[in-house]
Protein backbone atom coordinates (compact mmCIF):
# COMPACT_ATOMS: atom_id res chain seq x y z
CA UNK A 1 0.00 0.00 0.00
CA UNK A 2 1.42 3.36 -0.99
CA UNK A 3 1.00 6.09 1.58
CA UNK A 4 1.10 9.82 0.96
CA UNK A 5 3.12 11.85 1.34
CA UNK A 6 5.73 9.28 0.41
CA UNK A 7 8.57 8.59 2.84
CA UNK A 8 11.14 10.17 0.52
CA UNK A 9 9.16 13.41 0.40
CA UNK A 10 8.87 13.53 4.17
CA UNK A 11 12.58 12.83 4.60
CA UNK A 12 13.32 15.59 2.11
CA UNK A 13 11.13 18.01 4.06
CA UNK A 14 12.67 17.12 7.41
CA UNK A 15 16.15 17.63 5.99
CA UNK A 16 15.02 21.00 4.68
CA UNK A 17 14.06 21.96 8.24
CA UNK A 18 10.39 20.95 8.49
CA UNK A 19 10.63 18.98 11.75
CA UNK A 20 6.86 18.49 11.93
CA UNK A 21 6.98 16.21 8.88
CA UNK A 22 8.87 13.71 11.01
CA UNK A 23 5.73 13.23 13.13
CA UNK A 24 4.01 11.77 10.04
CA UNK A 25 6.76 9.16 9.81
CA UNK A 26 6.33 8.41 13.52
CA UNK A 27 2.58 7.86 13.09
CA UNK A 28 3.16 5.76 10.00
CA UNK A 29 5.51 3.22 11.60
CA UNK A 30 4.82 3.25 15.33
CA UNK A 31 2.12 0.54 15.53
CA UNK A 32 3.77 -2.13 13.44
CA UNK A 33 7.20 -1.53 14.86
CA UNK A 34 5.85 -1.41 18.41
CA UNK A 35 4.52 -4.92 17.93
CA UNK A 36 7.94 -6.16 16.85
CA UNK A 37 9.63 -4.41 19.79
CA UNK A 38 7.15 -5.77 22.34
CA UNK A 39 7.59 -9.32 21.04
CA UNK A 40 11.37 -8.91 21.06
CA UNK A 41 11.63 -7.45 24.55
CA UNK A 42 8.63 -9.00 26.25
CA UNK A 43 7.17 -5.89 27.83
CA UNK A 44 5.70 -2.66 26.64
CA UNK A 45 7.80 -0.28 28.69
CA UNK A 46 11.14 -1.48 27.30
CA UNK A 47 9.61 -1.72 23.82
CA UNK A 48 8.43 1.90 23.91
CA UNK A 49 11.83 3.02 25.08
CA UNK A 50 13.57 1.12 22.28
CA UNK A 51 11.12 2.45 19.72
CA UNK A 52 11.48 6.04 20.91
CA UNK A 53 15.27 5.76 20.87
CA UNK A 54 15.09 4.36 17.35
CA UNK A 55 13.02 7.28 16.08
CA UNK A 56 15.40 9.78 17.69
CA UNK A 57 18.44 7.99 16.26
CA UNK A 58 16.78 7.93 12.85
CA UNK A 59 16.13 11.67 13.04
CA UNK A 60 19.70 12.36 14.15
CA UNK A 61 21.13 10.32 11.27
CA UNK A 62 18.53 11.17 8.66
CA UNK A 63 21.05 12.73 6.32
CA UNK A 64 22.78 9.35 6.16
CA UNK A 65 19.62 7.55 5.02
CA UNK A 66 20.91 6.36 1.64
CA UNK A 67 17.53 5.45 0.21
CA UNK A 68 14.75 7.71 1.59
CA UNK A 69 12.14 5.82 -0.44
CA UNK A 70 12.83 2.90 1.86
CA UNK A 71 12.98 4.87 5.09
CA UNK A 72 10.85 2.17 6.73
CA UNK A 73 13.43 -0.57 6.17
CA UNK A 74 16.19 1.71 7.36
CA UNK A 75 14.25 2.52 10.53
CA UNK A 76 13.50 -1.18 10.98
CA UNK A 77 17.23 -1.92 10.94
CA UNK A 78 17.83 0.70 13.63
CA UNK A 79 15.01 -0.71 15.77
CA UNK A 80 16.13 -4.31 15.29
CA UNK A 81 19.62 -3.33 16.40
CA UNK A 82 18.25 -1.49 19.45
CA UNK A 83 16.09 -4.46 20.43
CA UNK A 84 18.88 -6.99 19.86
CA UNK A 85 21.27 -4.97 22.00
CA UNK A 86 18.69 -4.47 24.76
CA UNK A 87 17.65 -8.13 24.73
CA UNK A 88 21.23 -9.40 24.77
CA UNK A 89 22.23 -7.03 27.56
CA UNK A 90 19.24 -8.04 29.65
CA UNK A 91 19.51 -11.77 29.05
CA UNK A 92 22.92 -11.73 30.69
CA UNK A 93 21.64 -10.24 33.93
CA UNK A 94 17.97 -11.01 34.37
CA UNK A 95 15.11 -13.12 33.13
CA UNK A 96 12.91 -11.82 30.42
CA UNK A 97 9.85 -10.16 31.88
CA UNK A 98 6.68 -11.70 30.56
CA UNK A 99 4.18 -8.91 30.61
CA UNK A 100 2.36 -8.05 27.47
CA UNK A 101 -0.95 -6.47 28.43
CA UNK A 102 -2.34 -6.53 24.92
CA UNK A 103 -1.56 -10.14 24.40
CA UNK A 104 -2.95 -11.09 27.80
CA UNK A 105 -6.02 -8.84 27.68
CA UNK A 106 -7.37 -9.77 24.30
CA UNK A 107 -8.45 -13.39 24.16
CA UNK A 108 -9.37 -14.44 20.66
CA UNK A 109 -10.21 -18.12 21.07
CA UNK A 110 -13.53 -19.69 21.85
CA UNK A 111 -12.48 -20.46 25.36
CA UNK A 112 -11.06 -17.47 27.20
CA UNK A 113 -8.95 -19.31 29.75
CA UNK A 114 -7.55 -21.67 27.12
CA UNK A 115 -6.73 -18.72 24.93
CA UNK A 116 -4.91 -16.94 27.76
CA UNK A 117 -2.96 -20.06 28.60
CA UNK A 118 -1.97 -20.49 24.94
CA UNK A 119 -0.78 -16.89 24.72
CA UNK A 120 1.16 -17.21 27.92
CA UNK A 121 2.86 -20.37 26.64
CA UNK A 122 3.79 -18.66 23.38
CA UNK A 123 5.29 -15.73 25.28
CA UNK A 124 7.28 -18.10 27.43
CA UNK A 125 8.49 -20.13 24.46
CA UNK A 126 9.52 -16.94 22.69
CA UNK A 127 11.47 -15.88 25.75
CA UNK A 128 13.50 -19.10 25.61
CA UNK A 129 14.90 -18.25 22.16
CA UNK A 130 18.16 -16.37 21.81
CA UNK A 131 17.71 -12.74 20.71
CA UNK A 132 18.99 -13.60 17.21
CA UNK A 133 16.58 -16.53 16.86
CA UNK A 134 13.68 -14.49 18.22
CA UNK A 135 14.42 -11.67 15.80
CA UNK A 136 14.61 -14.03 12.82
CA UNK A 137 11.41 -15.83 13.83
CA UNK A 138 9.44 -12.60 14.29
CA UNK A 139 10.64 -11.01 11.06
CA UNK A 140 9.91 -14.14 9.03
CA UNK A 141 6.70 -15.51 10.48
CA UNK A 142 5.07 -12.59 12.30
CA UNK A 143 6.10 -9.65 10.15
CA UNK A 144 6.00 -11.84 7.05
CA UNK A 145 9.17 -10.45 5.49
CA UNK A 146 11.15 -12.07 2.71
CA UNK A 147 14.69 -13.26 3.38
CA UNK A 148 15.91 -10.47 1.12
CA UNK A 149 14.18 -7.88 3.32
CA UNK A 150 15.51 -9.59 6.42
CA UNK A 151 19.04 -9.39 5.06
CA UNK A 152 18.65 -5.63 4.64
CA UNK A 153 17.36 -5.20 8.17
CA UNK A 154 19.71 -7.52 10.03
CA UNK A 155 22.82 -7.34 7.86
CA UNK A 156 23.04 -11.14 7.96
CA UNK A 157 23.15 -13.50 5.00
CA UNK A 158 20.10 -15.54 4.02
CA UNK A 159 21.64 -18.89 4.94
CA UNK A 160 22.33 -17.66 8.49
CA UNK A 161 18.82 -16.28 8.75
CA UNK A 162 17.24 -19.49 7.46
CA UNK A 163 19.16 -21.47 10.04
CA UNK A 164 18.04 -19.14 12.82
CA UNK A 165 14.41 -19.38 11.71
CA UNK A 166 14.59 -23.16 11.57
CA UNK A 167 16.14 -23.44 15.01
CA UNK A 168 13.63 -20.95 16.40
CA UNK A 169 10.73 -22.96 14.95
CA UNK A 170 12.13 -26.22 16.34
CA UNK A 171 12.59 -24.71 19.80
CA UNK A 172 9.16 -23.09 19.80
CA UNK A 173 7.48 -26.33 18.79
CA UNK A 174 9.49 -28.35 21.29
CA UNK A 175 8.67 -25.90 24.07
CA UNK A 176 4.96 -25.64 23.27
CA UNK A 177 4.41 -29.33 22.64
CA UNK A 178 6.23 -30.11 25.88
CA UNK A 179 3.96 -27.71 27.75
CA UNK A 180 0.83 -29.37 26.33
CA UNK A 181 1.81 -32.93 27.18
CA UNK B 1 8.63 -27.78 6.75
CA UNK B 2 5.72 -30.24 6.76
CA UNK B 3 2.13 -29.00 6.44
CA UNK B 4 1.50 -29.86 10.07
CA UNK B 5 4.52 -27.92 11.26
CA UNK B 6 3.67 -25.00 9.01
CA UNK B 7 0.15 -24.91 10.39
CA UNK B 8 1.51 -24.98 13.93
CA UNK B 9 3.91 -22.08 13.30
CA UNK B 10 1.19 -20.07 11.59
CA UNK B 11 -1.05 -20.56 14.62
CA UNK B 12 1.72 -19.12 16.80
CA UNK B 13 2.36 -16.27 14.38
CA UNK B 14 -1.32 -15.37 14.24
CA UNK B 15 -1.37 -14.88 18.00
CA UNK B 16 1.80 -12.80 17.90
CA UNK B 17 0.38 -10.60 15.14
CA UNK B 18 -2.22 -9.13 17.45
CA UNK B 19 -1.65 -5.38 17.61
CA UNK B 20 -0.12 -3.68 20.63
CA UNK B 21 -1.22 -0.34 21.99
CA UNK B 22 1.23 2.40 22.75
CA UNK B 23 0.67 4.94 25.47
CA UNK B 24 -1.37 7.89 24.24
CA UNK B 25 1.48 10.36 24.64
CA UNK B 26 3.99 8.28 22.66
CA UNK B 27 4.06 10.61 19.64
CA UNK B 28 4.39 13.69 21.82
CA UNK B 29 7.30 12.15 23.72
CA UNK B 30 9.10 11.19 20.53
CA UNK B 31 8.63 14.62 18.97
CA UNK B 32 9.70 16.36 22.19
CA UNK B 33 12.89 14.28 22.16
CA UNK B 34 13.42 14.96 18.46
CA UNK B 35 13.07 18.71 18.97
CA UNK B 36 15.93 18.71 21.46
CA UNK B 37 18.20 17.32 18.73
CA UNK B 38 20.15 19.57 16.37
CA UNK B 39 18.70 19.64 12.86
CA UNK B 40 19.99 16.74 10.78
CA UNK B 41 22.37 18.23 8.27
CA UNK B 42 23.53 16.89 4.95
CA UNK B 43 27.31 16.86 4.89
CA UNK B 44 29.13 18.90 2.27
CA UNK B 45 30.50 15.72 0.72
CA UNK B 46 26.98 14.33 0.46
CA UNK B 47 25.69 17.53 -1.14
CA UNK B 48 28.45 17.41 -3.72
CA UNK B 49 27.61 13.77 -4.42
CA UNK B 50 23.88 14.56 -4.73
CA UNK B 51 24.67 17.40 -7.07
CA UNK B 52 26.87 15.16 -9.20
CA UNK B 53 24.37 12.31 -9.14
CA UNK B 54 21.35 14.41 -10.09
CA UNK B 55 20.62 14.18 -13.80
CA UNK B 56 20.42 17.63 -15.35
CA UNK B 57 19.51 18.86 -18.79
CA UNK B 58 21.77 21.57 -20.08
CA UNK B 59 20.67 23.63 -23.07
CA UNK B 60 23.41 25.48 -24.83
CA UNK B 61 22.76 28.61 -26.87
CA UNK B 62 23.26 28.63 -30.61
CA UNK B 63 26.61 30.18 -29.94
CA UNK B 64 27.62 26.92 -28.37
CA UNK B 65 31.27 27.69 -28.91
CA UNK B 66 31.16 30.03 -25.96
CA UNK B 67 29.70 27.21 -23.92
CA UNK B 68 29.71 27.63 -20.16
CA UNK B 69 31.74 30.84 -20.11
CA UNK B 70 29.15 32.57 -22.26
CA UNK B 71 26.37 31.26 -20.09
CA UNK B 72 27.91 32.61 -16.94
CA UNK B 73 28.42 35.98 -18.56
CA UNK B 74 24.78 36.06 -19.57
CA UNK B 75 23.78 35.30 -15.99
CA UNK B 76 25.62 38.37 -14.80
CA UNK B 77 23.98 40.47 -17.48
CA UNK B 78 20.59 39.09 -16.58
CA UNK B 79 21.03 39.90 -12.92
CA UNK B 80 21.77 43.49 -13.87
CA UNK B 81 18.62 43.67 -15.98
CA UNK B 82 16.53 42.05 -13.30
CA UNK B 83 16.79 45.07 -11.04
CA UNK B 84 14.69 47.11 -13.45
CA UNK B 85 12.11 44.40 -13.69
CA UNK B 86 11.93 44.14 -9.92
CA UNK B 87 11.14 47.85 -9.80
CA UNK B 88 8.35 47.38 -12.34
CA UNK B 89 6.77 44.56 -10.38
CA UNK B 90 4.36 45.77 -7.74
CA UNK B 91 2.71 44.42 -4.64
CA UNK B 92 -0.19 43.29 -6.78
CA UNK B 93 1.83 40.11 -7.11
CA UNK B 94 0.87 37.93 -4.19
CA UNK B 95 3.46 35.35 -5.04
CA UNK B 96 4.75 34.52 -8.45
CA UNK B 97 7.72 33.74 -10.54
CA UNK B 98 8.79 36.07 -13.32
CA UNK B 99 11.41 35.37 -15.90
CA UNK B 100 13.93 37.49 -17.67
CA UNK B 101 15.32 36.19 -20.87
CA UNK B 102 18.82 35.86 -22.01
CA UNK B 103 20.29 33.53 -24.59
CA UNK B 104 21.35 30.79 -22.22
CA UNK B 105 20.20 31.70 -18.74
CA UNK B 106 16.85 32.93 -17.52
CA UNK B 107 16.63 34.79 -14.30
CA UNK B 108 13.55 33.81 -12.32
CA UNK B 109 12.16 36.01 -9.61
CA UNK B 110 10.28 34.36 -6.78
CA UNK B 111 7.95 36.51 -4.70
CA UNK B 112 6.23 35.64 -1.46
CA UNK B 113 4.01 37.96 0.55
CA UNK B 114 3.88 37.71 4.31
CA UNK B 115 3.68 40.48 6.89
CA UNK B 116 4.40 38.09 9.75
CA UNK B 117 7.26 35.94 8.50
CA UNK B 118 10.60 36.32 10.21
CA UNK B 119 12.42 34.53 7.40
CA UNK B 120 11.51 33.01 4.05
CA UNK B 121 13.71 30.80 1.93
CA UNK B 122 13.31 29.05 -1.36
CA UNK B 123 13.80 25.30 -1.57
CA UNK B 124 13.64 23.35 -4.79
CA UNK B 125 15.15 20.74 -7.00
CA UNK B 126 17.62 23.38 -8.22
CA UNK B 127 19.20 23.93 -4.77
CA UNK B 128 19.04 20.42 -3.31
CA UNK B 129 15.99 21.44 -1.24
CA UNK B 130 18.37 23.26 1.07
CA UNK B 131 16.72 26.07 3.04
CA UNK B 132 20.05 27.75 3.74
CA UNK B 133 21.01 28.28 0.12
CA UNK B 134 18.41 30.70 -1.21
CA UNK B 135 16.94 33.12 1.34
CA UNK B 136 14.36 35.65 0.18
CA UNK B 137 14.96 39.31 1.03
CA UNK B 138 12.27 41.32 2.77
CA UNK B 139 11.08 44.50 1.11
CA UNK B 140 8.24 46.89 1.80
CA UNK B 141 4.77 45.65 2.74
CA UNK B 142 5.90 42.12 3.56
CA UNK B 143 7.12 41.48 0.02
CA UNK B 144 9.87 38.84 0.07
CA UNK B 145 11.82 38.31 -3.15
CA UNK B 146 14.76 36.51 -4.60
CA UNK B 147 15.98 36.09 -8.16
CA UNK B 148 18.03 33.15 -9.33
CA UNK B 149 19.23 31.96 -12.74
CA UNK B 150 17.58 28.74 -13.86
CA UNK B 151 18.06 26.62 -16.97
CA UNK B 152 15.16 25.83 -19.25
CA UNK B 153 12.83 23.17 -17.96
CA UNK B 154 10.31 22.47 -15.23
CA UNK B 155 11.48 23.14 -11.70
CA UNK B 156 9.71 22.14 -8.51
CA UNK B 157 9.93 24.34 -5.47
CA UNK B 158 8.34 25.54 -2.25
CA UNK B 159 8.86 28.25 0.33
CA UNK B 160 10.17 27.55 3.82
CA UNK B 161 8.74 30.11 6.22
CA UNK B 162 10.48 30.79 9.55
CA UNK B 163 12.71 27.83 8.88
CA UNK B 164 10.00 25.26 9.53
CA UNK B 165 6.78 25.85 7.59
CA UNK B 166 6.62 24.31 4.15
CA UNK B 167 4.40 26.49 1.93
CA UNK B 168 3.44 26.13 -1.70
CA UNK B 169 3.37 29.16 -3.95
CA UNK B 170 -0.33 30.12 -4.06
CA UNK B 171 0.01 31.76 -7.45
CA UNK B 172 2.26 29.25 -9.15
CA UNK B 173 1.00 28.54 -12.66
CA UNK B 174 0.72 24.86 -11.85
CA UNK B 175 1.11 22.72 -8.77
CA UNK B 176 1.40 19.09 -9.70
CA UNK B 177 2.13 15.93 -7.85
CA UNK B 178 5.80 15.11 -7.89
CA UNK B 179 7.10 11.61 -8.47
CA UNK B 180 6.44 10.75 -4.84
CA UNK B 181 2.78 11.74 -5.01
CA UNK B 182 2.76 15.07 -3.19
CA UNK B 183 2.44 18.54 -4.64
CA UNK B 184 5.19 21.05 -5.09
CA UNK B 185 4.90 24.34 -6.87
CA UNK B 186 6.19 24.30 -10.41
CA UNK B 187 7.80 26.91 -12.57
CA UNK B 188 8.50 26.21 -16.22
CA UNK B 189 11.44 28.07 -17.67
CA UNK B 190 11.45 28.32 -21.44
CA UNK B 191 11.71 30.80 -24.26
CA UNK B 192 7.93 30.85 -24.56
CA UNK B 193 7.24 31.33 -20.88
CA UNK B 194 7.23 35.11 -21.00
Amino acid sequence: MTEFPADAVLVQRVLAGDVQSFSILVRRYRERYARFAVRMLGNREDAEEALQDSFVRAYRSLARCEDPEHFGSWLYAILANQCRTAATRRSTREKRILYDEDLMDAPSGENESESLAWKSEIEYALSKLTPDQREAFLLKHVEDLSYEEMETITGEGSSTLKMRVKRACDKMREQLEGANK
Amino acid sequence: MSDRNEEFIQRIAQTLREPVTLRADFDARVMAAVRTEPAPAISTARRIWNLAATPRTVHLSPIAGFALAAGLLMAVVAIGRERNVATMRTASLSAAAAQIRSDTVRLVQFVFVSQDAKSVSLVGDFNDWNKEKTPLHEGADGLWTVSIPLPNGRHQYAFMVNGERWMLDPSAPTAVENSYGTPNSVVTVSEDAL
